[in-house]
């Protein structure tokens, strides 16, 4: 058992999340003691790992490149690009010790399948909406099987067994992380302009690179930063960014929406969005935190047709958007069925393939600028 | 004489449309080359000498298209998608019954929808995908040894189209390759790359809904294997107006005046 007593302010700091490449993180976490844990999905729960003092590591980002690996051309870029550095470099160089895998469609659950016999893998079944309510129980206590049985493995493998308490302690750093996100995000909604999209996707995604000791400052510090803002713009149509929950925007991509007089007021990337759930605060013991995370993991978005429309229609009342830019991977089938389910309740969509191999800017530039017409033509058109 | 330019400069094919009063007084078109700016001086030249006059009677210059940024004389610059819309709408004039515009482009293809005022309410753009341009029959014709203009010609003399299973411009490319190989004729290969150019735009267009009235327009719309395919696969009928290929120009035009 590791002598947690050991653990003082001398100690080098322990870092809590680490996002994609960065092997020398990854080499300083291992060299500080922790384990590392290759994370993809948004929706695997990373405080799981944390609470066994292991570091989660998370892989998939818009910034993907087609590049990778065996897998075939029809899997999306984020399958791909995972599959080239977790087994193309992190788990030859050592750097990985397991990986965690959100079983969200066909080419997660094979690309698991491809990692399995090199280090240990966790698919944590999630729910993709086949089950009809008859085999909705048996669902449940299969993923709450699943889920203990990887609870049992990492403590195992960090020799510090899941506790509540550990598991609490992490929730809560992640809720006050996640807080503090939301106030930018209601900052950036309630002060059109306050804040350059590309700088506030640059703080969202820093915030995994943060340690144990110093994550309420450099987060507060970020939103310090960010409160001596730019005059608010107005006029231009609203948009909420959405879509394939694996990563945040690139800067390039925010800006040209903003070059195209779009204003971003809002976003959906299943992290702290306004479709998805905020975290609730949770008490209890090792049963109940088993049975929230299965729900976590089985709703991450409201389960019933109405609902979800209700609550698409809530977030763009909220933020007076105009439509949504559904950001999404060539091949990924069930971003793209999402995106089709928006159309079908008349939201205006516009759905951008966000890999490198995405098209030409200027054809890029051409939909974001008919969309910004399309979303102004409507807007006219409510008006009169 | 007050001219107002509508300039497109397209991956192809560089339009313009000079208006005075409202109405088309000269219209141009030169293919763009690798010099998007001096094709766009060839067709100001040559359209001004169709409306009587000089460049220096253009009072005022709109530019869309593929390369309407890098023209950076234009007084306004306004994306193709809208322009397309606003320049049916000026053709047709106001009350206009076209609720789609099919447009078949040079490097892409665009179903745009239109509401009851005619102005665009939802368009589907595709991306990457070459099939459906322009490009594509460009590569086809070249495979088969015919002119691109001739395509379209070819593919009316089929009875027996040849099934083109791949929607991919490079696997259909091969396709017709392997189909030569075979000895299957050249109208039958052609009328089967049609067919599947129009399931692809049919395919496109359930994002946003195909509705009467369909205007087919862009420099694809003038290929009558196109057309008869198009029709075939809508079941519906289309409308190809006689400046197809000025459309987005038009609209560039028609857009200053609204401003």
């Amino acid at each position: 058992m590791k002598d947690l007593k050991k653990e003082t302010s001398a100690s080098p700091p322990r870092r809590l999340r680490i996002d994609l490449d960065r092997p020398d993180r990854l080499t300083a976490a291992r060299e500080a003691g922790q384990k590392t844990v290759a994370v993809l999905g948004v929706r695997v729960p990373e405080s799981v790992f944390m609470a066994c003092d292991a570091v989660p590591a998370y892989v998939g980002s818009y910034a993907a490149s087609p590049t990778g690996g065996d897998l075939p051309r029809d899997a999306c870029a984020v399958c791909r690009t995972s599959l080239d550095l977790v087994a193309g470099r992190w788990i030859p160089q050592g750097l990985i010790d397991a990986v965690a895998i959100a079983g969200a469609c066909d080419w997660t659950i094979r690309l698991a399948g491809r990692l399995r016999d090199r280090v240990p893998v966790w698919t944590l079944d999630v729910d993709r909406n086949e089950g009809a309510e008859i085999g909705r129980a048996r669902a449940v206590r299969s993923r709450a099987a699943n889920l203990a049985s990887v609870l049992d493995e990492l403590g195992n493998l960090t020799d510090l067994p899941f506790t509540a308490k550990a598991f609490l302690k992490a929730y809560e750093q992640e809720m006050e992380l996640d807080a503090l996100c939301r106030r930018l995000d209601r900052l950036r909604a309630t002060s059109p302009g306050a804040i350059p999209a590309a700088e506030y996707y640059r703080f969202i995604a820093a915030r995994g690179l943060v340690t144990d000791d110093n994550w309420r400052t450099t987060a507060r510090a970020a939103l310090d930063a960010q409160a001596d803002v730019h005059p608010a713009t107005t006029g231009n149509p609203n948009v909420i960014l959405a879509g394939s929950p694996t990563g945040f925007p690139e800067s390039a991509l925010v800006d040209m929406i903003e070059e195209c007089d779009l204003r971003i007021v809002g976003d959906d990337f299943g992290l702290h969005g306004g479709l998805a759930r905020s975290r609730p605060p949770l008490r209890g013991g090792k049963r109940a935190i088993v049975r929230w995370l299965v729900d976590e993991l089985a709703i991450g978005r409201p389960p019933g047709e109405n609902e979800a429309a209700g609550a698409v229609a809530q977030l763009l009342a909220e933020r007076h958007a105009d439509g949504i830019i559904w950001l999404t991977y060539h091949g990924c089938a069930p971003s793209a069925m999402e995106a089709t389910r928006l159309s079908r309740w008349n939201i205006p969509v516009l759905t951008v393939e966000v890999e490198k191999v995405t098209p030409a800017p200027e054809n890029l530039r051409t939909r974001l600028e008919a969309f910004r017409d399309q979303l102004t033509t409507k807007r006219e058109a409510k008006v009169s | 004489m007050k001219l107002i330019a509508g300039l497109d400069l397209g991956s192809t094919t560089t339009k313009v449309v000079l208006l005075a009063d409202g109405r088309i007084a000269g219209k141009a078109l030169t293919p763009t080359g690798t010099d998007s700016r001096e094709a766009a001086r060839t067709v100001l030249e040559k359209a001004c000498a169709e409306a009587g006059g000089t460049p220096n009677d253009i009072a005022t210059i709109a530019a869309s298209g593929y390369g309407r940024r890098l023209y950076h004389a234009a007084d306004k610059v306004v994306n193709e998608i809208t322009a397309n819309a606003v320049g049916v709408g000026h053709l047709l004039g106001e009350g206009h019954a076209v609720r789609t515009i099919i447009d078949v482009g040079g490097q892409d293809s665009k179903i745009i929808r239109l509401d009851d005022d005619g102005r665009m309410s939802d368009f589907a753009m595709n991306d990457r995908c070459a099939a459906g341009t322009g490009r594509f029959f460009d590569n086809i014709a070249r495979a088969l040894g015919i002119k691109a203009a001739e395509l379209g010609e070819a593919a009316l003399e089929s009875h027996s189209p040849e099934p083109i299973s791949s929607l991919c411009a490079v696997f259909a490319e091969s396709e017709v390759v392997s189909l030569i190989a075979q000895g299957k004729r050249v109208a039958d290969i052609a009328a089967g790359i049609h067919a599947a150019v129009a399931k692809r735009i049919a395919q496109m267009g359930e994002q946003v809904g195909i509705e009467p009235e369909i205007l087919l327009n862009g420099g694809g719309a003038l290929n009558v294997g196109l057309q008869r395919a198009v029709k075939g696969e809508l079941n519906a009928e289309i409308t190809v107006p006689e400046l197809a290929q000025y459309c987005v120009a038009l609209g560039a035009a028609a857009s200053i005046l609204q401003a």
